[in-house]
């Protein structure tokens, strides 16, 4: 690689130029197949990203910047465990944001095709779903309670089995 | 009575809706956390106690055992000792329990609590000199009549049936009247249970009293008919559930025969054995008395706070103590495994292609193009979570575990559709769904285990390749997800392509599919029936034989275990000519007939060489022994190459461990251990060959060293792998692996081999009895396994089945049952 070609221009929705080394950008699989794609004097110009604004897009390279020598994420199905406790301290306090942001880092990392930030924010909105009543999950993320009441009772009986759990035996 | 709002709450679900809702809004984070830290401190505590109960009960089962044998001599006061401390102990473990809890969660009422606490205590020191003072008469020392001393029995079993008939009667009519389904079978089980305790346990207790008083001078068996009577009843009772399940096709088969398996049956088998020895004391040494028990007993220790520790919902059943691990499981049973199943069932079926509810079949499908609330509006930054796409959703839901995701589907619509995607729910089926299905059995609630030692019991019955028990495993699941999700995109095309036609095509495939998987569950549990039977019987007649109770040549002895090894040959012939009675699903080419013949021919040499050896035992042909074994040498030959073929081919720094990660530590283990054993295992044959055919004049010890060292490798090798395990991964679970496999498997085999070396040396030195007690509760421990497993294969093939053949999606979950039509 010469020295021209280490830094890729990327422009966000809002139209901010920000320049990236080309190995970090290469953790999104989405850039790195534009790069491989197209011929290198096309890159001069920066490379449009309509679906991420400059805010975001800091976000992720801030991100990728850190991960930048992790090993490639394992292509096997089997790697992917239920887990949501194996997140590392600087992960945890990189997802410290608004919950707007995190979905936006979502839908971000899933433009790009960045399966350890996908990852790394899926666990973080799972770890916040988990052990919340229902009731208490709408609150969390301001969702409309949309069942008729029919269908609200119904899930109910359908679920009461799990909700049980925490008060048998009394 | 404190039921009585639960069954309200059935029937008027909107009463429990608002009801159960309102304390737990009014402050959500501070409830979840505290009940959180409650959770896990009672884990703590139970982690703590449950180990010094069991090492205590065990002591006590042992100490009997040997005192009722003579082998030791100890005053009965003293046998009985462990018994007494943990009567001592029960209010003690409580009182801890609370002060640990209480340290940061204040209980309310403390002042009830002391009194309760105090009287707990009385009571338990009552107790204990009552267990001494049955000691002291079991002595002579003191000569109170018997019927006095039974006294406070009567009294407890009053205070028991008062309480918990009253219960049951309650709980039972109430299901009975107002539930249907399920809780309706359940509901008449219990009262029937409470009308056979009600009877049985004080009629027995009233005769036992006047026969040890020597009022009345009725056989053993005559008194102890009452509990004979009351024990076979729930026996019997459950197998007919079962076998009326079976044809009612319901999803739910597997549970009654986990209960019977798991309580029923050990109970009655020990209360026959106990009743046999009073009737003739001497007949058997009384280690058999508890055989029964000790697949429960050793199930319960690891397993009890492991897997609570280990799963995202911590205690399972709170506010249950050590002291009753039966009814915890009972309790569980009850109520945790029947709604699991259903759930699971319910959610499978809510997943398949047609659903009762939405009229379009594509409706469950994640389809990502309609599904958002508006284009997410990221110039403006006020991205919520509606806006996500159907398919981050479903990668977020993929995160969660089991009751989350329940819990998530009763969030919104939307969230309901996407969270029944069926991948989803996928491992809770294979994993949580079995855990469901099989936790009733005491010995192997916890998943991992259990898969093990269906690995271990079941497939080298069907010369399968592989050798790697975990790994195997791991990729059978690697591949059935896969495979899941294949399926699911061939459906979802076919579906794009061809519309609603094609649905039932896909339908009708996946049902003889499933149908052909049932069926073959089903020839395997004939095959695994038959094996188990037939060396059982073998284990039998031999303790008789050595007993001297039966006169029997040795080669009639030998005989069931010479047909057990000619049943791998006929095993894929019956599965195959059973599977082909409906759906012509058969393939036997040439490979698979050269394959058969081979195998046949091996098991034919198997077999002949088994009754040769049962031949010269009696001495019907005098060959010498170190020839009459050659046999043997060739099989420990082709097993050596198997097993270094095997190695090579699967590549030993290739071994998963059961997180599914590569892991040399294991493999290093196994090949330690294995190549420890490829050497013990010839020599071991050649020494037992020389010894027998009295070319040395060793000692039997030196002569069955190698096998005794055969044995202990892969137990050490597993402890290697454990150890390894525990420290690279804080795996959650030590032990439980070890423990099954060493149970099953060397452990038994290290400790018959020294007691035969023992019984050889000195033929008076142990009774026959004692020889095959670790045979016989390796084999308990199989045979239990076994039926679990099948249990639960047929149980979820059921289900799956089950959801596939009744396309309507019932809404209100009512079900039909032949046995509600009579009530």
């Amino acid at each position: 690689m010469s020295g021209d070609h280490d830094m890729v221009k990327l422009i966000s929705s809002d139209g901010h130029t920000i320049e990236v080394p080309e190995d970090i950008v290469r953790k999104s699989q989405t850039l790195q197949n534009t790069l491989d794609d197209l011929a290198k004097d096309q890159l001069e110009n920066g490379i449009p990203l309509a679906n991420v604004t400059h805010a975001i897009l800091t976000k992720v390279v801030e991100w990728c910047t850190h991960h930048k020598d992790d090993p490639p994420p394992p292509e096997d199905d089997d790697a992917r465990t239920r887990r949501t406790d194996d997140i590392t301290p600087w992960d945890a306090d990189f997802c410290k944001v608004e919950q707007t942001v995190l979905f936006e880092l979502i839908l971000a990392a899933n433009y790009l095709d960045i399966k350890g930030l996908l990852d790394l924010c899926c666990k973080t909105v799972a770890n916040m779903i988990k052990g919340k009543s229902p009731e208490q999950i709408r609150q969390t993320f301001n969702i409309k309670n949309d069942f008729t009441p029919e269908e609200e009772e119904q899930v109910r009986k359908e679920n009461e089995w799990c909700e049980e759990a925490g008060s048998t035996g009394k | 009575m404190e039921r009585i709002p639960n069954s309200v709450a059935t029937s008027h679900p909107n009463l429990s809706l608002t009801a159960g809702k309102s304390p737990r809004d009014s402050q959500p984070n501070v409830h979840t956390v505290q009940s959180l830290r409650e959770r896990y401190r009672e884990t703590v505590v139970m982690s703590l106690a449950l180990p010094l109960l069991m090492a205590l009960l065990w002591t006590l089962v042992m100490l009997m055992a040997a005192k009722i044998d003579g082998f030791i001599s100890l005053h009965w006061a003293l046998v009985l000792a462990p018994l007494e401390l943990v009567v001592l102990l029960l209010p003690f473990a409580r009182t801890i329990d609370r002060f640990y809890i209480g340290v940061n969660h204040k209980p309310r009422r403390v002042r009830w609590w002391v009194v309760s606490e105090s009287l707990a205590g009385c009571l338990a020191l009552a107790v204990a000199g009552w267990v001494v003072a049955i000691g002291a008469r079991v002595e002579g020392d003191i000569t109170w009549p018997w019927s006095a001393l039974l006294l406070p029995i009567y009294l407890l079993v009053m205070g028991f049936l008062a309480l918990n008939c009253a219960w049951c009667v309650d709980v039972g009519w109430d299901r009975t009247l107002h539930d249907s389904g399920w809780h309706r079978v359940t509901g008449i089980q219990t009262l029937m249970a409470a009308t056979t305790m009600a009877l049985a346990l004080p009629t027995f207790i009233v005769f036992l009293g006047l026969k040890l008083h020597g009022t009345v001078a009725w056989n053993w068996w005559l008194v102890f008919a009452p509990l004979l009577i009351a024990m076979a009843v729930p026996v019997i009772g459950l197998i007919g559930y079962e076998i009326d399940l079976y044809f009612d096709g319901s999803s739910q088969m597997g549970t009654y025969f986990a209960t019977c398996l798991a309580f029923a049956l050990p109970l009655f088998v020990f209360v026959t054995l106990v009743a046999a020895l009073a009737a003739k004391p001497g007949a058997f040494s009384a280690f058999v008395l508890f055989v029964p028990l000790y697949p429960t007993m050793l199930g319960e220790l690891p397993d009890s706070y492991s897997s609570d520790l280990d799963s995202d919902e911590g205690l399972l059943v709170r506010g249950e103590y050590p002291a009753c691990p039966v009814r915890r499981h009972a309790l569980y049973l009850e109520i945790r495994v029947p709604s699991r199943i259903n759930a699971i069932a319910g959610m499978l079926e809510g997943g398949l292609p047609s659903r009762g509810r939405g009229e379009s079949a594509d409706e469950f499908f994640v389809d990502s193009d309609d599904e958002c609330d508006a284009e997410a509006d990221v110039a403006t930054g006020n991205v919520t979570i509606a806006q996500l796409p159907a398919e981050l959703m479903v990668e977020i839901f993929a995160h969660l575990d089991l009751i989350s995701l329940v819990r998530c589907s009763a969030v919104s619509v939307r969230w309901r559709k996407w969270s029944r995607e069926p991948w989803l729910w996928q491992p809770f089926l294979s994993w949580d769904g079995m855990q469901a299905a099989i936790v009733a059995v005491g010995m192997a609630p916890a998943p991992p285990r259990t898969s093990i030692m269906a690995q271990i019991c079941i497939e080298p019955m069907q010369h399968e390749k592989g050798h790697c028990y975990a790994a195997r495993f791991m990729r059978a699941r690697k591949q059935q997800r896969a495979q899941n999700r294949i399926d699911l995109l061939a459906t979802k095309r076919r579906q794009a392509a061809q519309g609603f036609a094609s649905q039932s095509a896909v339908l009708i495939k996946r049902r003889q599919h499933e149908e052909i998987k049932r069926r073959r569950t089903l020839a395997k549990c004939v095959v695994v029936g038959v094996t188990l039977a037939l060396i059982w019987l073998t284990v039998v007649l031999a303790m008789g034989k050595m007993g001297g109770m039966i006169r029997l040549g040795w080669w009639v002895v030998l005989l069931p275990l010479a047909t057990v090894s000619l049943i791998p040959p006929c095993i894929p012939p019956i599965q195959q000519w059973y599977i082909a009675r409906k759906s012509k699903h058969v393939r036997m080419g040439v490979s698979w007939l050269v394959a058969e013949a081979m195998v046949t021919a091996v098991c034919v040499v198997v077999a002949s060489w088994i009754a040769a050896v049962g031949l010269r035992a009696d001495g019907i042909v005098t060959w010498s022994w170190p020839v009459v074994l050659i046999p043997l040498y060739l099989m420990t030959l082709a097993a050596l190459i198997t097993l270094v073929a095997l190695w090579r081919g699967d590549g030993v720094w290739r071994v998963r461990n059961w997180h599914g990660r590569r892991d040399r530590w294991v493999g290093a283990s196994m090949v330690a251990s294995t190549a420890i054993q490829a050497v013990l295992l010839p020599l071991g044959v050649v020494f037992l060959a020389l010894r027998l055919g009295e070319v040395v004049a060793w000692t039997w010890w030196i002569a069955l060293a190698p096998l005794l060292g055969f044995f202990t490798a892969p137990m050490l090798g597993m402890l290697a792998i454990e150890a390894g395990g525990y420290c690279a991964y804080r795996r959650r679970k030590p032990g439980g692996f070890w423990a099954v496999w060493a149970t099953c498997g060397p452990a038994p085999l290290l400790v018959f081999t020294a007691l035969a070396a023992a019984k050889a040396e000195n033929p008076t030195s142990i009774s026959a009895s004692v020889l095959f007690f670790p045979l016989g509760c390796s084999l308990f421990a199989m045979s239990a396994a076994a039926c679990t497993i099948l249990s639960r294969d047929l149980s979820i093939q059921c289900t799956v089945l089950s959801t596939l053949q009744e396309p309507k999606y019932v809404l209100d979950g009512s079900e039909r049952h032949p046995w509600g039509v009579l009530i």
